[in-house]
């Protein structure tokens, strides 16, 4: 036989995929960057005070935290998430298996929460460049001018680190939707039932309503003040996530229509 | 190379492949022949590492198929619904397909690419469906991957670029001499170019073997009703037809027809036809019962 067979190892093929989906998927950072700037143009217009001064108006920026651009960037990672679950059909007719398409998933991910989290870092210095070029005298808020080194990689690792968490709990959602298609749409709706019929239960029966307070979610990591428990609660749930996802993924069937 | 034991499949208790059970060890050009729904593309994609058998397996260069890695990067899998990222050129797929399989001939693919005068640059999604096939084919055929799967290659294509398109699979058969299966329902216009045929029928393979043994399956014999009525009784009939009042032809298994006890005088009075793979295909699937006449004439 002409045709030479050929055996690659599982890694070579996942980094192939890697560089392949950073190629086809540019479009991807333009999105990003087009939510930065829409992000920087909330920041702007919330922070924003003006007064006069002789002739001319003094524009300050008093007060600006990258809430809107980390909630942006959330969103981001959450397309993302999905994309990369829902529409990785295609590379299974380029060589592919469950493993390699998840470990370049995953890597993907990983790669795009980094970016995220440095776009996030350079916004305040971004922020200035911009103030600098639209508007006279544009001062940035003192907090910003007094971060140290520290604060600001905190700020580049408490970003990476979420957006990786947003992007890899949507990428574990499309799998599963994925995978069961409409049951998986069933299933939610019918837990959904259950636990309003349990709340309804519970209240009537026990006179104890259940209450999911999805606020002492957020809180539990972000109101930690101890930075190593804090880093191992965020590390424990991302590889929790990368096991379900995984689980979720191993021995699934593609392309089945 | 590929080998199905008692392969079965079923998709939410709707049965696609039922102990579908074939070999092929070295380099043939093969078509697989069933009518809609008989299994082909299940049985392609099983061998592809796409489907998780539900009985029986897929053994793809001795390995089990389904997901297995060293399957996936020799086996070449073309069909009608595969995907490609839609902000890519031509040019810029082929180059995926590129890094990705090792036998890739990326001349040969911009060769065949420029023959059928498709742009470099062009978004697949914005071909016509039978550019998309074409397109779709020359990758198929630049990947050289040692086991080369081509369900319904040509379909949407006009007849004249189809023909084209046989002689090129032809052509780069004989120059990289590899497993390549071929499916489609129309035997016909790619026969010429065979070796062998897998015929499945109902999720079965009922024939795999060399396209002569499809020449010589079915026979029709002609002769006056007296003579063809008393062979009715005795043989299992494909197809029955009056030609006016003193003539009757019949379709029968020619394996059959063969085992019977044959005076000399019946062999004289029989005239023999006969039966092209393609027609042999037809009737072996045609719908028992329920005919399009009997629908007419009730």
């Amino acid at each position: 036989m002409n045709s030479i067979i050929h055996k690659e190892s599982p890694m070579t093929i996942a980094f192939k995929q890697i560089k392949d989906k950073l190629y086809h998927n540019t479009n991807s950072f333009v999105y990003l960057i087009i939510l930065h700037l829409i992000g920087y143009f909330f920041s702007f217009s919330t922070g924003m005070g003006f007064g006069s001064s002789g002739n001319s108006f003094e524009f300050i920026y008093r007060n600006f935290t990258p809430t809107t651009l980390y909630v942006l960037t959330i969103l981001w990672m959450i397309m993302q998430g999905f994309t990369l679950a829902e529409e990785k059909s295609r590379q299974y007719y380029m060589v592919s298996n469950n493993f390699t398409a998840y470990f370049s998933d995953i890597a993907v991910l990983e790669i795009y929460a980094l970016i995220g989290g440095t776009l996030t870092l350079f916004s305040g210095f971004l922020l200035q460049v911009f103030g600098t070029i639209f508007m006279e005298n544009f001062v940035l808020h003192s907090l910003y001018g007094s971060m140290g080194t520290l604060n600001y990689l905190t700020l580049f690792l408490t970003g990476t680190l979420y957006f990786l968490i947003f992007g890899t709990a949507a990428y574990l959602v499309g799998i599963l939707r994925v995978r069961y298609q409409t049951r998986f749409a069933l299933g939610a709706l019918a837990a959904a039932v259950v636990i309003i019929l349990l709340s309804i239960l519970s209240a009537s029966i026990l006179q104890r309503p259940i209450f999911i307070d999805v606020a002492s979610l957020f809180r539990f990591y972000l109101e930690e003040t101890r930075f190593f428990i804090w880093l191992i609660k965020v590390l424990l749930t991302i590889a929790a996530l990368y096991g379900l996802s995984y689980v979720s993924i191993k021995n699934m069937e593609v392309n089945r229509s | 190379m590929i080998r199905c034991d008692e392969l079965t499949k079923y998709f939410n208790g709707t049965r696609a492949l039922e102990n579908c059970s074939f070999e092929i060890t070295g380099p043939t050009l093969t078509g697989v022949i069933g009518v809609n729904g008989a299994g082909k593309t299940t049985l392609f994609k099983s061998l592809a590492g796409f489907l998780k058998p539900t009985g029986g397996e897929a053994f793809v260069l001795d390995q089990p198929a389904f997901q297995n890695i060293s399957v996936a990067q020799n086996v070449m899998l073309l069909e009608e619904g595969m995907r490609f990222y839609t902000s890519a050129g031509l040019k810029e797929l082929m180059d995926s397909y590129n890094r990705f399989y090792q036998n890739f001939d990326l001349k040969l693919a911009l060769g065949l690419l420029k023959y059928f005068n498709l742009n470099e640059s062009s978004k697949y999604h914005s071909l016509s469906k039978g550019m998309s096939s074409t397109f779709r084919l020359i990758l198929a055929l630049s990947a050289r991957a040692p086991i080369t799967l081509l369900d319904e290659p040509t379909s949407g294509m006009d007849p004249g670029v189809r023909k084209d398109l046989y002689e090129i699979i032809l052509k780069d058969y004989i120059k990289a001499p590899r497993i390549i299966l071929i499916s489609s329902h129309y035997l016909g216009e790619m026969e010429q170019i065979l070796q062998d045929i897998l015929f499945i029928h109902e999720g079965k393979v009922l024939k795999h073997g060399a396209l002569e043994e499809f020449e010589t399956l079915m026979i029709a014999l002609q002769a006056s009703p007296s003579v063809i009525r008393p062979l009715e009784e005795l043989l299992t009939v494909y197809e029955a037809k009056d030609f006016g009042e003193g003539l009757r032809r019949i379709v029968v298994s020619k394996e059959d027809f063969e085992a019977l006890p044959h005076s000399v005088s019946l062999k004289e009075q029989l005239a023999l036809q006969g039966i092209s793979p393609e027609e042999s295909f037809v009737y072996l699937t045609r719908r028992k019962g329920g005919g399009i006449d009997e629908l007419y004439n009730s």
